[in-house]
């Protein structure tokens, strides 16, 4: 079966599976089966408070993780580039919240952000300036989307490169100056 | 009036005038008085000179004029759009608040000079 094929059906088997927990399910939302999830991509993992989730890439870069318990869809959490669409089953009602911040799940990138601990030492400092950084990349991804958003947090990256390592160089040199009085 | 130039001099060779930049950010602290962190600051220098500012040259020239005594600062409460990380607000001192006085009245004495020889050569 051809990688295309096989990407549609895929495709065809998780929105059928997310139809059906749009629809107002039974009385505790539908089962997950493992097998179906198994085929669509998706993994089971155990998340840190002890909860159990299926996780899986959809395809065109959405991320979904569905939210089990007891074997029994609790929630189901799709992250796209551009919005988060976040849906909830309880009382047998499947309800669909398309409010859910996107700031709250948004993360600046990692390359970019380890950057600064490789020139900034001080801890206090570099959590301010990636503490700003972040809020700003927020706001940029909230208005323009990632790509914007991850081009702005480079360039500042990019123009502080040089302050910052003047500004070691010359703490380095004014050691120096203080050991040779 | 000679005591006063002699000052400015002093500060100048002992690099405590502030700089352009400098002047730029103080006022930006004063202008957001309560509210004076990293992200409105860095905005309104770069509304105000119509240049883009890096978080790393801001950083750097705020930790200079904190060294200075123009200003001090002290730490918020981590927010949650900051991944938790807490905010660093600044305030002017004395120091800063004459320090751009004297900015001010330098960039006057410019002014005042070049209206006077506009030309730019001889009078």
């Amino acid at each position: 079966m051809s990688k295309k094929i096989k990407a549609v059906k895929r495709r065809a088997m998780i929105d059928a599976f997310l139809d059906d927990i749009r629809r107002a399910g039974s009385e505790h939302g539908p089962i997950a089966d493992s097998i179906t999830m198994k085929r669509a991509g998706f993994r089971l993992i155990r998340l840190p408070d002890g909860t159990v989730a299926y996780k899986g890439d959809i395809e065109d870069g959405a991320e979904s993780t569905i939210y089990l318990e007891a074997g029994r869809v609790e929630a189901i959490q799709t992250h796209r580039s551009d919005s988060i669409e976040l849906y909830g089953v309880s009382g047998g009602i499947a309800r669909r919240f398309l409010h859910a911040p996107p700031e709250a799940q948004v993360v600046p990138p990692r390359l970019a952000e380890y950057t600064f601990y490789l020139i900034i030492r001080d801890k206090n400092a570099r959590s301010v300036i990636l503490g700003d950084l972040e809020e700003q990349y927020q706001d940029v991804y909230s208005k323009f989307g990632r790509r914007m958003a991850s081009v702005f947090y480079w360039e500042q990256v990019m123009l502080s490169l040089g302050p910052l390592i003047w500004k070691t160089l010359t703490k380095i040199v004014q050691i120096r100056h203080w050991f040779a009085r | 009036m000679q005591m006063k130039r002699i000052h400015i001099l002093e500060n100048i060779l002992n690099n405590r005038a502030p700089g352009n930049f400098e002047a730029l950010i103080l006022s930006a602290i004063l202008f957001h008085r309560e509210d004076a962190y990293g992200v409105p600051i860095r905005q309104w220098a770069e509304e105000q000179s119509g240049k883009m500012v890096s978080v790393g040259a801001l950083y750097t020239t705020l930790d200079r004029m904190e060294d200075k005594g123009y200003i001090s600062s002290y730490m918020g409460e981590p927010g949650p759009n900051r991944g938790g990380r807490a905010k660093k607000y600044f305030r002017v001192e004395g120091a800063g608040l004459a320090a751009l006085d004297e900015w001010r009245s330098a960039n006057d004495r410019i002014k005042k000079g070049l209206e006077l020889n506009p030309a730019g050569g001889a009078a």
